[in-house]
């Protein structure tokens, strides 16, 4: 395997690249108690999702009311940026920002009877797709070498 | 103003583009054969994409693309000085790359795209076409930082690059997505004729669409507060890359930035001025003061680009004839004297790695007195001190400043200056004014290419310094959209 030859394991890093390390980090994704907060996030999107449901009840959705999605989206993005850790949950938060966008822009093209941002939102998906194929191969890299994806652990270079 | 069409303006990256597929088929044909012959084909590659460029500066301003690419003199300009910083990053990278075991096509092929991504930057005249070139130009730079996949610093920078740019284009796009909700186009012509009087904009869309896209593009202008990436990704990356990144992302973010605030949203002056001049002082005072604590040199000269980009952004706020040719001065001095600084850094070798270290540095004037004071008149010239090019440069945009009422800006700049004189006067102090320690021969990097990008730099440097005029008349007549 040339790969192994190219991107040699740090040594004596604690969280050298092995099969343990993985195991371990598998078997502590699927942990039960982290279960109990995972359901209680899903009620809580559920509940959230009843109640706007029951308050747009009938009505009919206007621009504004995606616009307002759109925004919501891009906040729940950019401050999933702020606080996760995880350079791959990162990179699914920027999405979701990207994503954002594409709403505002279908929005907007909806108001404004202007097409041409539907078009947009297709070279958006495009660039965005283009995107995920160079990031994840940058988070791969980096796993390989570190045996973790975390974004605190990158303190090579500081100030 | 009916602007002609026509697909010709596209030519120059065509060149770069196509130069980069022929790079990556040779490759594909003869995978054993990696060598100098590749820097030359990039070579070539960004020389016929300069020579095609110059034909359009004689031209009248034409569009292509159904008016998402306009080919004018601001667009000769800026894909001139992104072309040079693409030229001199490809002189300086054969001998870099093959000492790291590094030579691959793909380099110089993302090296061409990645330029490819700046040059239609700097002539997009469509916010989705700025969007779209932005991407090409990171996701080619993204890899590029991480090229030495074998060295932690290099894998840094390139994720932190990463994440931090990837977060930058989504505040881009989301600003390019009210801009269109508030104006119904993403063409910037037809922005400003819709936020001109008689226009249907809905500025309160508008303005929060310009702050979004200013944040987008300051990430890549690298301002504070959204510099965060850049020290590390220019410590971490190659140093060919680090220069060219330095370079050329400046001048193509600063080249769009001036189209989009000043050109397309000029009614919304009163509005944009007074943030980015806030943002300008912060950039200009913190980044002078944190590079004085820096004991790495490619850090310190990242930090010394962060506040070049504060200096230019205040010809961006003076909003003027006179400060968009300063701002175009000022990116064309501040490329040749950064990739200078960082081929220096490069011409000093240490066993096989290079003298980042300042520590390391000590004694280098008495050793090497030539290439030391080449590496001190490019420090100066950052610096600002007459008569180099770096002067003139800061002259035309504190000139630029005074003149629009903005004399205060120039006034913190120049006081921010003076703190930054300190960190590049003290490299020349610490070449010249210690002792080398023993046993230490500092032998020099002997790859003519990067002899030859040094005197280049050398040489824009100088001329700039002596005739300043020259320039700042060619900068004149590069007015965006023709004038």
């Amino acid at each position: 395997m040339t790969e192994t030859h190219d991107n040699p394991p740090l040594e004596g890093h604690p969280h050298a690249w092995n099969e343990a390390v993985i195991e371990a980090e598998a078997a502590a994704a699927v942990a039960p108690r982290r279960l109990p907060r995972a359901l209680a996030a899903a009620a809580a999107v559920l509940l959230v999702a009843i109640v706007v449901g029951i308050v747009l009840h009938r009505r009919e959705a206007t621009v504004g009311m995606y616009v307002w999605l759109s925004m919501l989206l891009f906040a729940v993005g950019a401050f999933g940026v702020l606080i996760r850790r995880n350079a791959l949950v990162l990179f699914m938060c920027i999405e979701l920002m990207l994503n954002a966008a594409n709403i505002a822009l279908v929005a907007f093209a909806r108001g404004t009877g202007n097409v041409e941002a539907h078009a947009v939102v297709l070279f958006v998906m495009i660039v965005a797709a283009a995107e995920v194929a160079v990031g994840l191969a940058i988070i791969v890299s980096i796993f390989r070498r570190r045996g973790s994806a975390n974004v605190d652990d990158l303190t090579t270079l500081k100030w | 103003m009916p602007v002609v069409q026509h697909w010709t303006v596209l030519l120059p990256e065509l060149a770069l583009v196509g130069g980069a597929i022929f790079l990556l088929l040779i490759d594909a044909a003869k995978p054993s054969q990696r060598g100098p012959h590749l820097a030359f084909i990039t070579l070539v590659a960004v020389v016929t994409s300069g020579v095609l460029a110059f034909f359009q500066w004689s031209h009248p301003t034409t569009s292509a693309l159904g008016g998402m690419v306009v080919g004018d003199k601001f667009g000769v300009f800026a894909r001139f000085i992104i072309l040079g910083a693409g030229f001199l990053a490809t002189l300086t990278a054969p001998a870099y790359l093959h000492r790291r075991g590094l030579d691959r096509a793909e380099f110089y092929a993302l090296l061409l795209l990645s330029t490819a991504g700046m040059t239609l930057l700097a002539v997009s005249s469509d916010l989705v076409m700025v969007f779209i070139t932005i991407e090409l130009l990171s996701l080619a730079l993204y890899v590029m930082a991480g090229f030495e996949r074998g060295r932690l610093e290099s894998q840094e920078a390139s994720m932190k690059y990463f994440l931090l740019g990837a977060f930058a284009s989504a505040f881009l796009l989301y600003g390019i997505a009210f801009v269109f909700g508030g104006t119904g186009t993403t063409n910037l012509l037809r922005i400003r004729a819709e936020t001109s009087l008689g226009g249907v904009a809905d500025f309160r869309l508008v303005g929060l669409a310009v702050a979004l896209l200013a944040v987008g593009l300051g990430f890549k202008a690298a301002m504070v507060p959204f510099h965060m990436w850049t020290p590390d990704a220019y410590q971490g990356a190659p140093t060919p890359v680090t220069a060219f990144m330095a370079g050329g992302t400046k001048a193509a973010a600063f080249a769009a930035l001036l189209r989009v605030l000043v050109l397309s949203v000029p009614e919304l002056r009163w509005d944009w001025q007074g943030p980015l001049a806030a943002l300008t002082v912060l950039t200009v005072v913190f980044a002078s003061i944190i590079a004085v604590s820096q004991t790495d040199v490619k850090r310190m000269l990242a930090y010394s680009s962060i506040s070049h980009a504060g200096f230019v952004a205040i010809a961006v706020v003076a909003a003027s004839r006179s400060g968009i040719a300063a701002a175009l001065v000022y990116l064309l001095v501040y490329t040749a004297m950064t990739i200078g600084a960082f081929g220096c850094v490069m011409l000093f070798r240490d066993g096989d790695g290079e003298r980042v270290h300042l520590a390391k540095y000590s004694g280098l004037g008495v050793r090497r007195p030539a290439a030391a004071a080449l590496f001190a008149f490019f420090l100066f010239s950052l610096a600002g001190i007459p008569p180099t090019g770096g002067f003139w440069a800061k002259w035309y945009v504190f000139f630029a400043a005074i003149r629009s009422h903005h004399a205060w800006l120039a006034i913190v700049a120049v006081g921010a200056s003076v703190i930054a004189a300190f960190f590049y006067v003290r490299v020349a102090v610490v070449m010249f004014m210690q002792e080398p320690p023993e046993g230490d021969e500092m032998e020099l990097d002997s790859s003519v290419g990067l002899k030859i990008a040094l005197a280049l730099c050398l040489l824009v440097v100088v001329a700039v310094g002596v005739a300043p005029g020259f320039f700042l008349h060619l900068a004149e007549k590069a007015l965006p959209f023709g004038g």
